[in-house]
């Protein structure tokens, strides 16, 4: 079976996780969340404006007709504008999606790289005394919450000691990567490293425990090329895939990231839109989100088949 | 913890219990972890730290410890200025305005109402009010770890009902449980809880509970899942089933004991994970209600009290939550080794 | 001598606090060209022995004392450094192991891990080296070794992963070449392969053979020098001749004895107690006679039963597969019909079918004359108790969180059987008793027995409801062969004593031929000869059967 026919099955079995996804939005919002007028009106409702805004909304039609808006609205992506700002809500994905990108991909890439090398190092180590400290030392870091993290190492490096800028954001892509994302970058490494160097040192002993490993010995191969070639290249499968899988849990740290050092992405205005309860806005994110986390996960699941000669396109 | 470890022979929970008495790391956390809980239970009686919101010294009132290197003399009117106005920042703008005018609002009357003589060091210092920092700190972890237990109880006793349900019967009440994991687990945990948050207005550790317990039930739901697809068909519940079980009796009686060691595990990190949730909900503002102090509440005013100078919240918010996860996690791990159904035999 | 292993001592740190010793005092020599069996039962430290060869235990766990030496040359392996190590390695000597399937690297092809070796001993360039594997897999017996070279491993059989296997471990000309229980986990009819391939190659290659096996039938079939360990310890060493034909050993002489027969069928199996307790023994002479009369009365008739599996096949489809075709059978009351066939061949799945415990796609399972596939035809509560089955891994068939009263007592309390909880637990102690376990074992859990008092209480289990059919789904294969010959003789017993009759399912055909009155031989999916198990054995019809008795190692 080819690699599009694989695509396709994939992509129709995800229609029904979607629809599932826009279901449970679609009640949290207009069923749980009960009638969106009185708070968009605020103090000075008057009934007049309650039911201008409510006929404005659709919420003053039956409960069909609006899943149907909804609906109609993830299709075209126009989800109207914020309640608070009056600004389109594509608008303000299209314009904050590039800061948030700026964030994340670095992370991705360096908390990748430094796990992997720090778990390969402890795995051929394994027992000693470097290896426990080691594992201590990541139990402890990932104790610690990421807030404390970005509320000291903003006071520390950037009020105290002025390494960094407290906070702020530029239009230049350089500028950004070398001088404004640079200590949220860090500062979300310091909590993430830790639980992927515990995950891949798991991956890669499980590997070390297997039968190939005893007759790669047996060949006379040394230590080093098996950790390297033989094991490295099996680990890399459970590695890769949860790289991937591992995505949403590494966009909530930038959400929080992004609020303290005021990057402009899309975890600041969504941290911004409940403070202020614009639903648009969290309906559009959540659902958007929800496709991305499934597209993740579909590359994932593509990568591991193309990693494991094993799993075919089925 | 099993009817039969009291017998001749030793269960398996006696001979896990025995395992983890022999881990000197895993039994430490055990102990932190019960003297944590202890100090819960107390808080919750009522015996200690009755009352956080009492302003017993100073605005800023230093640690005892530190409280020497400080000018004494420059407690008092420190206070009175916190007192007849707002906090300066130093020009600095306040991400949170809203929420302190929102806590600022709550407690002008028992500002003015105090008139014993307010203490100029306090044992873990003061916040900005004057608040004992330690008794905030008990409160504190009373809230956030009872919100994180129960919120975990729930999530656990959920994903495990269902995981048994889905795992057993396979077919399409799998493919039924299977979906509304699919649906869960595509939206990240936070953005949901946040979108819950912000569509339920009101705030209450009870919300908080119900919204932590409601979404985070898929890590044990694939799980446990996962566990009773191994069993049901292993030869133990086959043969169950050629005496005549019933389904329940061979996915509860039969199955559910040996998964015993994932639940107890899934919970434990739960507890850790809901925990951190807590935090960051209650930190946003999302979280407990203005009245509740949490670690999370209290992290937030830590973080405008750092740029005044003043750690101590902070270090004591940040050191409690840091002792109890890492204990916790520890725990979690010696309970992974010691309950490792692979040692049974 | 090319290898002299003296007084090797193996100890496994456990625990912090607990030390097991593995091998104790073990001295044996493998002289050039020669092949020399090492035969033992599990625990016997017969592989650990041989993996200690190469130094290939894990690190800290196991420990190997001072004194201990193996000689290769006359020079001393234990003392080896790291790179004299891995230079002996792959090179002078060459190892295969048990599982074909695990011991190759799954996401390598084969060639490249055939030619890993060859580059990094023989120093061959890239295009010698994939010419030299090539040959190698040609040599072995890999039919179209081109377009193999680049499949993965598990796209080979298994018995052509173990050739690669074999490939591998000769590609440098070692001059030892160790196979570490290398037919274990294959079928007979590829055993017997992989032993003339092993045979083969060590004539051509002129090489010597350590060979490790659980099985003394193996022996005989390819070995020059036997030694046979128990427990750490060599029992006895000699050459095949002497060890077999004039065993010194009591235990040598018991593992000769307990298997099987396949000419003659003695009233009971000799157990390793004949020959090593205080004498008293349980074997009595006289020959069992099997085989149906046409007055028996039938308990049990299949006809023409079909159970298909769903397999995904392409985008949306699901293709039957079909496990087994128009399967029939007729079980006379306290008779035994035997069911052998190699892995994939359905046996089973049949089992599990007739026991109630998979649905049938098609046909009749006629019990007692009610069709037990007819809906409400009958009370299912009180059939389950009239067809019981015990299965093949004693370790997964008890539940790890009962007791072994609760394990009795349950079908008891299930079908209201006793009066009360004391009743039912006297019951329980009586059959404990029964089938030869202490009555004290009531209150103890199933990680405290062996894998053969394991297969006592799960019999037990099914003697609880007192069935008139017991399914032995390869009930004793995962068994040592001395604790096979007991609990075979325990079956034995009880169908004396109650009557039960049998569906014996097993790949072993010796223990199959003692067991059966009529045998079925089954190849995928489909019953290809049945009859009467004598007359079956004595003169096999199908080429299939003809091809798997042919196969069975005869021994000495």
């Amino acid at each position: 079976m080819n690699l599009t026919a694989f695509l396709f099955r994939r992509l129709w079995q995800m229609i029904p996780t979607l629809l599932g996804v826009v279901l449970l939005v679609f009640l949290l919002f207009n069923w749980v969340g009960g009638d969106p007028a009185y708070v968009l009106a605020g103090k000075m409702a008057n009934p007049d404006d309650i039911a201008n805004i409510r006929h404005q909304l659709g919420v003053d039609r039956p409960l069909w007709e609006q899943l149907l808006i909804f609906v109609s609205q993830i299709v075209t992506g126009d989800f109207g504008n914020s309640w608070a700002t009056r600004e389109p809500v594509s608008e303000i994905f299209r314009t904050r999606l590039g800061p948030s990108l700026v964030l994340l991909v670095p992370m991705l890439v360096l908390e990748t790289l430094v796990a992997i090398v720090v778990a390969l190092t402890v795995a051929a180590l394994r027992g000693s005394v470097l290896d426990r400290t080691l594992m201590v030392t990541s139990t402890v870091m990932m104790s610690i919450s990421l807030l404390v993290y970005i509320i000291v190492g903003q006071y520390v490096f950037a009020s105290l000691l002025g390494w960094f800028p407290v906070k702020g954001w530029s239009d230049h892509l350089w500028r950004n990567l070398t001088t404004y994302a640079v200590l949220p970058i860090l500062l979300g490494l310091m909590v993430s490293v830790a639980p992927s160097v515990r995950l891949y040192r798991t991956f890669i002993l499980d590997e070390v425990g297997q039968d190939y490993v005893r007759t790669a010995r047996a060949k006379g191969l040394s230590e080093r090329r098996i950790l390297l070639v033989h094991v490295l290249r099996n680990a890399a499968i459970p590695i890769v895939t949860n790289v991937l899988m591992g995505l949403p849990a590494l966009l909530t740290g930038a959400f929080l990231l992004e609020r303290f050092f005021a990057i402009p992405g899309i975890g600041r205005e969504i941290i911004m839109a409940v403070e202020r309860s614009d639903f648009p806005i969290i309906k559009a994110a959540t659902v958007y989100v929800a496709m991305a986390t499934l597209l993740a996960n579909l590359l994932g699941d593509l990568l591991y088949r193309v990693l494991d000669p094993r799993v075919h396109f089925e | 913890m099993s009817a039969r470890a009291s017998e001749t022979s030793p269960g398996l929970w006696t001979l896990a219990w025995r395992r983890l008495q022999q881990d000197r790391v895993g039994m430490t956390a055990l102990i932190v972890v019960g003297c944590y809980l202890v100090v819960v239970l107390l808080a919750l009686m009522g015996w200690v730290a009755p009352d956080w919101t009492r302003e017993v010294g100073v605005n800023y009132a230093p640690p005892v410890f530190w409280a020497d290197d400080q000018d004494e003399t420059a407690q008092p009117s420190q206070a009175g200025q916190a007192l007849s106005g707002p906090v300066p920042l130093y020009g600095l703008q306040d991400p949170l305005a809203t929420e302190l005018a929102a806590i600022r609002a709550q407690h002008p009357g028992a500002q003015e109402a105090t008139e014993v003589p307010r203490r100029l060091s306090l044992p873990l210092g003061g916040d900005k009010w004057g608040h004992d920092v330690l008794t905030k700190v008990i409160k504190g972890s009373e809230t956030s770890i009872l919100v994180g237990l129960v919120a975990a109880i729930l999530a656990t006793l959920l994903g495990t009902v269902m995981g048994a349900v889905a795992g057993y019967f396979g077919r399409w009440v799998d493919d039924a449980f299977n979906w509304l994991y699919g649906v869960f687990t595509a939206i990240p945990y936070l953005l949901l809880v946040f979108a819950i948050a912000a569509v339920l207005q009101q705030k209450g550790v009870v919300t908080l509970v119900l919204i932590l317990g409601l979404t985070g039930w898929t890590g044990v739901f694939r799980l446990v899942r996962a566990e009773y697809l191994k069993h049901k068909s292993r030869e133990y519940v086959l043969a169950a089933g050629a005496m005549g079980a019933s389904h329940m009796r061979r996915m509860f009686v039969h199955i559910l004991p040996n998964t015993s060691h994932v639940i107890l595990v899934q919970l434990s990190q739960n507890v850790v994970g809901f925990i951190k949730s807590e935090v960051i909900l209650s930190f946003l503002g999302f979280g407990v209600p203005v009245d509740v102090v949490s670690w999370g509440s209290m992290l937030n005013e830590a973080q405008n009290e750092l740029i005044l100078g003043k750690w101590w919240q902070l270090a004591a918010a940040g050191v409690a939550m840091a002792i109890l996860v890492t204990a916790f996690s520890m725990l979690t791990d010696a309970l992974r080794d010691a309950l490792d159904p692979k040692l049974k035999y | 001598m090319l290898l002299s292993v003296r007084d090797l001592r193996i100890d496994f740190q456990v625990s912090r606090n607990e030390r097991l010793s593995a091998v104790n005092g073990v001295s044996f020599d493998v002289p050039e060209r020669t092949t020399l069996a090492l035969v033992g039962e599990s625990g016997s430290g017969k592989s650990v022995t041989a993996l200690s060869i190469l130094g290939l235990l894990p690190k800290p766990v196991a420990q190997v004392a001072s004194e201990s030496r193996i000689l290769w040359n006359d020079q001393n392996i234990l003392g080896f450094d790291a790179p004299r190590l891995r230079a002996l390695r792959g090179k002078e000597i060459g190892i295969i192991f048990q599982e074909p399937m695990s011991s190759l690297n799954p996401v390598f092809s084969i060639g490249t891990q055939l030619m890993e070796g060859l580059r990094l001993h023989m120093g061959l360039s890239r295009r010698q080296a994939q010419r030299r594997a090539l040959d190698l897999l040609a040599e072995v017996g890999i039919p179209d070794p081109g377009r193999r070279l680049d499949d993965y491993p598990h796209q080979l059989s298994g018995g052509q992963q173990q050739r690669v296997m074999i490939a591998m471990a000769i590609s440098c000309q070692p001059r030892l070449l160790i196979a570490d229980e290398p037919t274990t986990a294959l079928d007979v009819t590829i055993q017997r392969q992989i032993l003339d391939l092993i045979a083969d190659l060590q004539q051509r290659h002129a090489m010597a053979v350590l060979f490790i096996t659980h099985d003394l039938a193996l022996v005989g079939e390819i070995a020059t020098q036997v030694v046979v360990m128990k427990q750490g310890e060599v029992r006895e060493a000699g050459s095949l001749r002497q060890v077999f034909d004039a065993p010194r050993d009591a235990y040598t002489r018991a593992l000769l004895a307990c298997r099987p027969p396949l000419g003659v069928r003695p009233q009971r199996l000799r157990v390793i107690e004949d020959f090593m307790g205080d004498g008293q023994g349980t074997a009595t002479p006289g020959v069992r006679s099997r085989g149906v009369s046409p007055g028996d009365e039938i308990v049990l008739e299949v006809r023409n039963l079909d159970k298909d599996f769903l397999i995904r096949d392409g985008l949306w489809h699901k293709r039957p597969f079909h496990a087994v075709k128009g399967a029939s059978l007729r079980l006379a009351r306290g008779k035994t019909v035997g069911i052998v066939g190699e892995s994939g061949s359905g046996k089973t799945t049949l089992g599990l079918t007739i026991a109630g415990l998979l649905g049938a796609d098609g046909g009749q399972i006629l019990f007692s004359g009610l069709d037990l596939r007819q809906p409400g035809s009958v009370d299912t509560m009180a059939l389950k108790r009239r067809i019981q089955i015990v299965f093949q891994n004693p370790y997964a068939s008890l539940n790890p969180r009962f007791t072994v009263g609760d394990i009795l007592t349950e079908p008891l309390m299930l079908h209201g059987i006793g009066r009360n909880a004391a009743d039912r637990s006297a019951m329980a102690r009586e059959l404990l008793g029964r089938v030869g376990l202490p009555r004290d074992a009531l209150q103890r859990y199933p990680h405290e027995f062996s894998g053969g008092q394991r297969q006592r209480i799960a019999i037990a289990r099914c003697l609880t409801v007192k069935p008139e059919i017991l399914i032995c789904d390869e009930s004793v294969s995962a068994l040592d062969v001395s604790v096979q010959a007991q609990v075979l003789n325990l079956l034995q017993d009880l169908q004396d004593e109650f009557q039960m009759s049998y569906l014996f399912i097993s790949h072993d055909l010796a223990v199959v031929h003692y067991m059966s009155d009529q045998v079925l031989v089954m190849h995928d999916g489909v019953v290809v000869e049945s009859g009467d198990a004598d007359e079956v054995y004595a003169h096999p019809q199908h080429p299939y059967t003809r091809r798997l008795l042919l196969a069975i190692p005869k021994g000495v």
